[in-house]
């Protein structure tokens, strides 16, 4: 579909404006939390520079997304498999491609629970918040993307406040930490860019939710910016991180970047971290609610549920899950399936279809 | 696909949904801390266990808030175990209600608890249990837990806090907390620096300052000069009270100044092996002999000063030698530029053959 216009009705399109927030926040959720551990492995503390080489590869990622969009008829992943793979083939693949966004949104969900009960509330069960945090949830995907859409608009404001406790930590600061600059090889920044993926996860959500776009091609453009967006903030945020805690420190945290912001101490706020986990709960919110509601739109166009079945069985079927999976170690395998999944879907998947499109253009063209 | 998405919301889904809250909020109302009904731990000691064969002695300053009692009057229990958690569950059993850590605001070990024991077991616990506030202030006591809480419990409320805050912001005793002292226990090419508090005569007093070398063990104890002197070139924006001599025309008398505010930069060249602290300082004279007057002796003070300053860094950085022991970072400065640095190796060759050169600019601000 080369035209810029949706098929879609007017009063459901959002304009391209907003691409900057969906991108941007489908990608901040929990991994922000904890990224620095987790891209530090390989490189040390040259990982912020592997942070970069992820964020420009996502870009050109985002570019063949854009292209493949092209190609397909309603300017979607749905009608993309569709249309190369025919109905049952094409279908299949879409479905298979949503188990990723419950995967993830699953991770997402879980992750923020655990941070809750260690944190927080140390007595109260995993069972109880979900069932509180899934009613906000189902509130929020049940009145449409639009509704999800001003959402993840506030979920990126509302923390840029917080961005200022970052400057209280300065004075903390050993920006020496971060030297000599490439003291690793390539190939363990490589394997930092890998890691960091599951921190970019969440922006493959527009190949289901680009045809609410007014305008496709600024679109685009503010998708590439809040793509910049993210990449920027998780290196500022690496740097930080990085200078406040000396190497062997940042082996022993759970989550740095929680812990940082327990050195903000303010005469009438004693644990300035308390305020920052329950604001967090917005950052989750949209990665949560876009993977969700891109989930129960494929499930309609593909299997012809109604959004709202499969929202709420969707909704049940985390709510149980929690009961009788959810702990820490079930967090980690299931965050270390979703990411490399993510990882594959996002760097290995649509690259080789978009190569399979040009293939079968190019033979179409031909016959 | 309006409709779809935008569904009409059944009536029972909304009613299932204000059942369930309901239910969620009644829960919530079993579940509740009130003040008078917790102990609050103010400061956690550790010590080791003389009377069982216990690994270690804890013990907890903590503020009772119950009806009917004193608001806030505190009171010390002591239990013994074969780990922080083990001392502390014991404590717990001795406690009519929980005890509530996240506010504790002082960690004491005791100087032969340092000697005997690793501490790195104890700091497991203290990064696992995010509870513990970063800002929390860790010191050393020359005396046993008991005996020192004994003291503290004679003071007033929060008198220890205040006594360890003040010093840091204001005194001759270089700014830590939890924070810090993790930053250059867990980093490379830094020894941590804490407090170190004694009870001189009944009283508390907090003079001087305790190096952890690499084996984990108190290493070097600063006195007060030493302390000011480390605190000018590791915390630049914390103020400070200290005093020189001064000689004049065969007459010696002693100056006084405030440290304002000031500048250092630590330079390292891994190549020349060389280290260069270049310091400046921005000081108010509180205090002079008749003799001196600070506007015609402007010269003579500030040569005082630099050559004072000069000539007790360079002894004090000797003695770091000795001791060997890096609480100034210098072997971190040379990783940050020598890509094979090595820890063992600087230490072992490179640290005791420094070429050391401190430059010292003093400025007088009155």
């Amino acid at each position: 579909m080369n035209n810029n216009q949706s098929k879609l009705k007017e009063t459901l399109l959002i304009s391209p404006f907003f691409m900057f927030y969906l991108v941007h926040s489908s990608q901040t959720g929990v991994g922000l939390l904890s990224f620095q551990l987790d891209i530090s492995k390989a490189s040390g503390y040259d990982a912020w520079i592997g942070l970069l080489i992820a964020g420009l590869i996502l870009q050109i990622i985002l570019f063949i997304t854009f292209k493949l969009l092209e190609h397909s008829s309603d300017g979607d992943l749905i009608s993309l498999h569709r249309d190369y793979f025919g109905k049952l083939v094409g279908n299949t693949l879409t479905i298979l491609f949503c188990i990723h966004f419950l995967l993830f949104l699953t991770t997402v969900f879980w992750s923020y629970i655990e941070i809750l009960q260690v944190w927080a509330f140390e007595t109260i069960h995993a069972w109880e918040f979900t069932l509180v945090l899934s009613i906000i949830v189902f509130y929020i995907v049940i009145g449409g993307f639009r509704v999800i859409t001003g959402i993840t608009f506030f979920s990126t404001i509302i923390p840029i406040i917080l961005v200022f406790i970052l400057i209280y930590t300065l004075k903390f600061s050993h920006f020496s930490n971060l030297l000599p600059v490439l003291s690793h090889d390539a190939i363990d920044i490589l394997k930092s860019a890998k890691a960091s993926t599951f921190s970019f996860l969440g922006f493959e959500a527009l190949l289901i939710y680009f045809p609410f776009i007014r305008n496709r091609a600024k679109g685009k453009k503010w998708a590439y910016i809040g793509l910049l967006f993210t990449t920027v903030s998780y290196t500022i945020l690496a740097i930080i991180t990085f200078s406040f805690f000396s190497e062997g420190q940042l082996k022993h945290l759970l989550k740095p970047t929680l812990v940082l912001t327990k050195i903000v101490e303010i005469p009438f706020i004693e644990r300035f971290e308390y305020i920052f986990i329950f604001s967090w709960f917005l950052v989750v919110l949209p990665p949560i609610c876009i993977s969700l509601w891109s989930v129960t739109r494929v499930l309609k166009s593909t299997l012809k549920i109604k959004p709202s079945y499969s929202l709420i069985s969707i909704i049940i079927l985390l709510n149980l899950s929690t009961i009788i999976i959810m702990d820490k170690s079930s967090i980690d395998i299931l965050s270390k399936i979703s990411s490399e999944i993510g990882f594959y879907i996002i760097l290995v998947y649509l690259p080789v279809l978009y190569i399979y499109i040009l293939i079968v253009n190019f033979f179409r063209n031909k016959t | 696909m309006n409709k779809d998405l935008k569904l009409n919301l059944p009536k029972y889904v909304l009613l299932v949904s204000i059942i369930i809250l309901a239910f969620v909020f009644l829960m919530g109302c079993e579940r509740y801390k009130v003040v008078n009904k917790i102990n609050i731990a103010d400061i956690i000691g550790f010590d080791v266990d003389k009377e069982n064969e216990k690994e270690l002695l804890g013990g907890t300053i903590i503020h009772q808030y119950q009806s009917g009692k004193k608001e806030g009057s505190p009171k010390a229990t002591f239990s013994e175990g074969d780990s922080v958690n083990d001392a502390l569950a014991g404590i717990y059993r001795k406690s009519a209600f929980p005890i509530e850590i996240g506010k504790t605001r002082v960690l004491v070990f005791s100087e032969e608890f340092i000697q005997q024991k690793s501490l790195k077991d104890i700091m497991t616990t203290f990064d696992m249990n995010v509870k513990f506030g970063t800002n929390m202030k860790f010191i050393i006591s020359k005396e046993s837990i008991p005996f020192f809480f004994d003291n503290i419990l004679k003071q007033e409320e929060k008198f220890f806090f205040n006594l360890i805050d003040q010093n840091m912001t204001n005194n001759n005793i270089p700014y830590s907390n939890l924070h810090i002292f993790l930053f250059d226990y867990y980093g490379v090419g830094r020894d941590p620096i804490l407090p170190y508090v004694s009870i001189e005569n009944g009283e508390i007093t907090l003079t001087n300052v305790g190096i952890i070398g690499r084996e984990d063990k108190l290493q070097m104890l600063l006195g007060t000069k030493e302390s000011w002197l480390l605190k000018l070139i590791v915390n630049e924006s914390k103020q400070l009270k200290y005093s020189i001599p001064i000689h004049k025309d065969g007459k010696e008398g002693t100056l006084s100044f405030n440290h304002v505010y000031g500048e250092y930069k630590i330079t390292t060249n891994p190549n020349e092996n060389s280290l260069k602290i270049d310091l400046t300082t921005n000081s108010m004279i509180v205090g002079q002999p008749h003799w001196i007057n600070s506007e015609k002796d402007h010269n003579l003070i500030k040569e005082e000063v630099e050559n004072f300053l000069i000539k007790n860094y360079i002894e004090m950085f000797k003695e770091f030698q000795k001791n060997d022991v890096d609480p100034i970072g210098v072997g971190d400065s040379f990783r940050s530029k020598d890509r094979s640095w090595n820890e063992k190796e600087f230490y072992k060759t490179k640290y005791p053959n420094l070429d050391v050169d401190f430059n010292v600019s003093f400025h007088l601000l009155n």
